[in-house]
């Protein structure tokens, strides 16, 4: 019985350009087979994994290996602001005071946050490994 | 303090990577190839920092490649240096590592 950590996963490539996405998804699965917490915080170009009905037929599924990570267990954070940029989200307040974060094109288990989210991420971590960017 | 080094790229293509191997400084530290890094280990490969794997393995440490990733590139076995471990549930082997033996873990 492995005692229970926490990881935490910054991607910060696109899905598809590289093989970022891929790695990034494989190790943490295993992490959470192996009973361990893991938040991920997709940055930048990343955001594009969280995108619906992807379709790499001759690829790796990222968009189905982030569903199958929320379903078992993994908290999969977007950053709001690469979202808004990128069409994903609008972001604006709504009347109650809250903000958009309703989408078509997102998939379900996604949550939003900005990088002080991802800050408080890194707290909770006891380890932390970053998949792409530069 | 143990070092667990997870390389992705091949140094030719990702500048400044080859430092990575001066993080891997003794035995019990750990470096593990994914996607395209499994080519570093051929022993015929000439590339930029060609030397990584045998400084990592002339130190004690360990030399983890992905199996699948090999094939993926049809890299042979006999193509790998002694002491090279090629192993199918790699992301097992680097999380058991990652979590819980080493103190440093960098991802590149």
């Amino acid at each position: 019985m492995v005692e229970k950590k926490t990881l935490t996963i910054m991607l910060a490539s696109a899905p598809l350009g590289s093989q970022y996405a891929d790695h990034m998804c494989r190790v943490a699965l295993r992490a959470l087979e192996k009973g361990h917490e893991v938040e991920i915080f997709l940055y930048g170009d990343a955001v594009h994994a969280q995108m619906n009905h992807q379709s790499p037929k001759l690829f790796f599924p990222v968009g189905e290996k982030l569903k199958e990570l929320v379903v078992k267990g993994a908290k999969v954070y977007s950053c709001e602001i690469c979202s808004v940029a990128r069409g994903y989200i609008s972001g604006q307040l709504t009347p109650d005071g809250k903000k958009d974060y309703s989408s078509t094109k997102v998939l379900d288990g996604i949550q939003f946050t900005t990088i002080f989210g991802f800050v408080e991420s890194l707290a909770r971590a006891d380890k932390v490994l970053s998949f792409g960017g530069g | 303090m143990k070092s667990c080094v997870l390389l992705m790229k091949l140094p030719c293509t990702e500048g400044e990577s080859w430092r990575i191997g001066e993080a891997i400084r003794a035995k019990g530290d750990s470096l593990f190839l994914l996607g395209d890094a499994v080519a570093i280990c051929r022993k015929e490969y000439r590339g930029h920092a060609a030397s990584i794997v045998s400084s990592v393995l002339s130190k004690g440490a360990k030399v983890n490649a992905s199996a699948r990733d090999l094939r993926a590139r049809g890299i042979e076995a006999s193509e790998l240096p002694e002491g090279v471990k090629v192993i199918e549930d790699i992301e097992g082997d680097f999380i058991d590592v990652t979590m819980d033996q080493a103190d440093r873990v960098i991802a590149w």
